[in-house]
């Protein structure tokens, strides 16, 4: 996916192979250029059980860059940013795996190369007994708060691409 | 058929809805209708902790503990009615956005679940949750819009509905700083347990309420209810209640995480 509507100082952006823990791999682009999370807005989304998105609402699409066409049967992965450590995912899906709801913080990648963080909430959607599916609901973090992940997450994507 | 209804305070309560007209209309299909419209929230918990109701329309927080909990059975919503909340300072206040209040901020509010828990979770970006807020319940959304007004508190916090009912005069005094934008949630219709048998006539008796004629139809809009009730699967009851319990708990810090 091609970079665009990226301000010229932020250019160009950088390229990186992500893979994921289902195998599957792609080539991501992705600048410093920080999209402000508008306020009031909340991005709800729903997945079925191998995180390919069923619902997004239009906050989801006004904040993720991507149209609803794109984002309806795409893997939720297409947000993940390259900051982002692998032990937080590890850690969400093993805890809505387990029935229960995840919280934290998550710098998200745009469809442009910007990027955006959210506080998300994935709850388990249980119908009759079952799992069948998964919400997320992302909102606006305060910026202090960001302030104390960002620190932490680049120790850990360091430890990860030195581990390999 | 006879049906007890509940309507939570928060829905039209600014508007001045009718009620008396939306029964009137159920009686033309056949239906004595017995309707509470309670004017606050510890009304509305009487009227329904007491028993004998068939229908209650819920907000979808307080809806999440009728089905979860009482095992009430979501079956309608108000057609192309979202619920939205929207945070307001006064037109005079320095206060012009959310990341602008502090801790001991004085918030005006009326006691809508729906609009507290969703007013706060929108005050995070500013680190504010409830130890650091202060809370005045006030019994309509004009006196909450009188609070703020006078100064008496920084903020208030306002169904949009709600809000856009308010005087012009009242609105020109106050500064809108944000308004949720979810898009997902609205108001539910369920049905008690006890008349499960009886869902599918109950379900049918809303739904069908404005195609009973033209007149019906209009006396529909003039509730604020624009074309009735849409009928509500299980399933996306649930996927509504689930974004609203995720909404329920505030945001943690990562060292609590």
């Amino acid at each position: 996916m091609q970079p665009m509507n990226i301000p010229d100082q932020y250019l160009p952006c950088k390229e990186v192979l992500m893979t994921y823990a289902n195998g599957s791999a792609r080539k991501v682009y992705y600048s410093d250029w920080e999209v402000p999370y508008p306020e009031g807005l909340l991005i709800v989304s729903r997945t079925d059980l191998h995180g390919v998105i069923t619902h997004a609402n239009n906050a989801f699409v006004e904040l993720s860059g991507y149209s609803r066409d794109e984002l309806i049967g795409a893997s939720h992965y297409v947000l993940r940013h390259p900051d982002m450590p692998k032990r937080v995912f590890a850690d969400l899906w093993q805890t809505i795996h387990a029935g229960e709801t995840w919280y934290g913080y998550v710098k998200n990648l745009r469809k442009d190369g910007a990027y955006y963080w959210v506080y998300a909430t994935v709850v388990p959607n249980v119908r009759n007994g079952a799992v069948v599916g998964y919400t997320s609901v992302r909102r606006q973090p305060a910026r202090a708060r960001i302030e104390e992940v960002v620190s932490v997450y680049r120790d850990w994507v360091t430890e990860e691409r030195a581990a390999r | 058929m006879k049906l007890k209804i509940v309507i939570s305070p928060d829905f039209g309560r600014e508007r001045g809805i009718d009620w008396d007209l939306l029964a009137a209309l159920m009686r033309r299909r056949n239906t004595d209708v017995e309707l509470l419209a309670p004017a606050n929230l510890r009304e509305y918990e009487n009227a329904i902790s007491t028993g004998g109701i068939d229908v209650v329309l819920a907000n979808p927080i307080d809806a999440i503990a009728l089905v979860r909990c009482d095992g009430f059975i979501p079956f309608a919503r108000p057609t192309r009615l979202h619920d939205e909340m929207l945070i307001s300072s006064a037109a005079t206040s320095p206060i012009r956005t959310i990341i602008d209040l502090r801790p001991g901020c004085r918030i005006a509010l009326t006691t809508d679940r729906f609009v507290e828990v969703i007013g706060m979770r929108l005050l995070e970006p500013a680190g504010l949750d409830n130890s650091s807020v202060q809370h005045i319940y006030c019994e309509t959304s004009v006196a909450a819009s009188d609070l703020v007004v006078s100064g008496s508190a920084e903020i208030a916090f306002f169904a949009a509905e709600s809000y856009s009912a308010l005087p012009l005069s009242t609105r020109r005094r106050l500064n809108p700083l944000v308004k949720s934008e979810i898009g997902d949630l609205s108001h539910l219709l369920l049905c008690h347990p006890q008349r499960a048998l009886d869902l599918a006539d109950i379900r049918d008796k809303f739904v069908e309420l404005a195609a009973v004629d033209m007149e019906a139809a209009s006396a529909i809009r003039t509730l604020g209810l624009e074309i009735g009730f849409t009928p509500l699967t299980r399933d996306a009851a649930e996927d509504m209640l689930d974004l609203a319990q995720a909404l329920l708990v505030p945001s943690a810090t990562f060292a609590e995480l």
